[in-house]
């Protein structure tokens, strides 16, 4: 072989690290020479061989969605708005505690059942919301349970899209006594929200919560992402699916020293309550 | 999250992959491990200052998740997986005829088997430029060793496997005869 080509440059030439002129020299040297040719095919074989390997990507979807702690600029606690709105907060709450709520969290309770979200239920969140953005003006997500809500207004310069509810519901995979817990979320769609919910009884920490809906053609593409960082470690559930008025499960979390089954049910509210 | 940070990741995500599946052996727990070694960067990314590179970063990351992965499953710790089993699944070239893919499949057995007797500097090197699809520079900072230390030992470790692949062909072929 040519002594002036070096078999450790025709390992370089076959892993696509010698600069273009470099390799193009290098190339026109082995053509002139059988022996260095031969080399050169053993090489590329062997480099070949790892191809496939190389090849391999994720087998699913792998979702690049963060959920941080909700800005505080962002997120507002009732009682920091004007009055009118904490006034929309209380009755808010009556109507969401009053009767949904309390029927789809208990429901679930350890039972695995399925609720579907009546029609009655989406006009009343959707009145819900819509007496909220009157009040506080546009959001870009508003997240209650039977005790809180909580309102993250859009930046003024944004275009909100179309508004998206989200029943999510916490509920024990044991058959404890334990209730199960359900939040009432509107979120906006293709735009993601970032929620740190109020902190449920035994969870120990609150739970962060990350949505981001896309709503195609009556069919709602949910990614989500719900953690919770504390002792005795971070608990994490992530994924997409594709999410309507029966509830989907999106996974299970362990909560303090519970296993919870999570489950959520969308829609995309309409211009106009039906 | 900025999408910059997301469009990053999404570009490191199928060595991510690799790495975790090198590690774990297995393409479901290697999707686990991408999925939480993403979630970790993620977390982190507001806290990554550029001190190390960003392929470093992730590198380390997915690593370290995979062997938590391990540990938490009680799995051995001696790194060694059956990548032939998971390869099995993954289409090869479709220009291959059904036999020279058989062909590349037992080679690629013989030469996984061949790895592990390989020093271990060669064998890193070789890991990471071959198998993960590091560059020789991403492999350098990596390994803290300069870019010509890193195309030595790949280079030593082909001229191994490749004496290796020769030999067990040959010893094959004899005893062919033989029979």
């Amino acid at each position: 072989m040519n002594e002036n080509i070096d078999e450790a440059l025709l390992s370089q030439l076959v892993d696509g690290e010698l600069t273009s002129d470099r390799q193009n020299e290098v190339l026109a040297a082995v053509l002139d020479d059988a022996e260095a040719c031969e080399k050169l095919k053993t090489h590329l074989r062997l480099r070949r061989l790892t191809d496939d390997w190389r090849r391999q990507e994720p087998t699913g979807v792998v979702t690049l969605t963060h959920v941080s702690a909700a800005p505080r600029a962002e997120a507002s606690w009732a009682r920091r708005l004007a009055p009118l709105a904490a006034a929309a907060v209380i009755g808010a709450t009556l109507v969401t505690g009053g009767f949904l709520l309390a029927r789809h969290g208990k429901q679930f309770t350890g039972t695995g059942e399925s609720v579907l979200v009546t029609r009655a239920e989406r006009r009343q969140i959707a009145e819900v919301f819509r007496f909220h953005e009157l009040a506080a003006g546009p959001l870009r997500w508003y997240a209650a349970d039977d005790g809180n809500v909580l309102l993250g207004s859009a930046v003024e310069t944004e275009a909100v899209g179309k508004p998206v509810a989200v029943l999510l519901r916490l509920a024990s995979a044991a058959a404890d006594a334990v209730p199960a817990k359900t939040y009432v979320i509107v979120c906006r769609d293709s735009q993601s929200a970032n929620i740190e919910l109020p902190e449920s009884e035994g969870t120990g920490a609150p739970v962060r919560l990350f949505l981001m809906p896309a709503a195609r053609q009556g069919v709602i593409q949910m990614q989500y992402a719900i953690t919770q960082e504390g002792p005795p470690g971070a608990a994490a559930v992530v994924g997409q699916r594709r999410v309507g008025l029966a509830p989907a499960r999106l996974g299970q979390l362990a909560l303090g020293d519970r296993l919870v089954n999570v489950e959520a049910a969308a829609w995309v509210i309409p211009e106009e309550t039906p | 999250m900025s999408e910059k940070h997301r469009g990053e990741l999404a570009e490191h995500l199928p060595r991510m992959y690799r790495v975790a599946l090198r590690i774990v052996g297995d393409a479901d727990r290697a999707q686990d491990v991408a999925q939480d070694a993403c979630l970790k960067a993620l977390q982190g990314m507001g806290g990554f200052g550029g001190r190390s590179s960003l392929t470093t970063w992730l590198h380390r990351i997915t690593v370290n998740c995979a062997l938590d992965h391990l540990r938490s499953r009680d799995r051995s710790m001696n790194g060694r997986v059956d990548m032939s089993v998971e390869l099995a699944g993954v289409p090869t070239s479709l220009v291959s005829s059904p036999a020279v893919q058989a062909e590349r499949r037992e080679m690629f057995h013989r030469a996984v088997e061949l790895m592990d007797k390989l020093p271990d500097d060669c064998r890193s090197a070789f890991t990471l430029t071959q198998l993960d699809g590091y560059s020789y520079d991403e492999a350098a900072v990596i390994e803290g060793q300069p870019r010509g230390t890193i195309a030595s030992r790949v280079y030593r470790a082909k001229r191994i496997l490749l004496e290796g692949l020769e030999g067990s062909t040959h010893g094959g072929r004899d005893n062919e005869r033989e029979h």
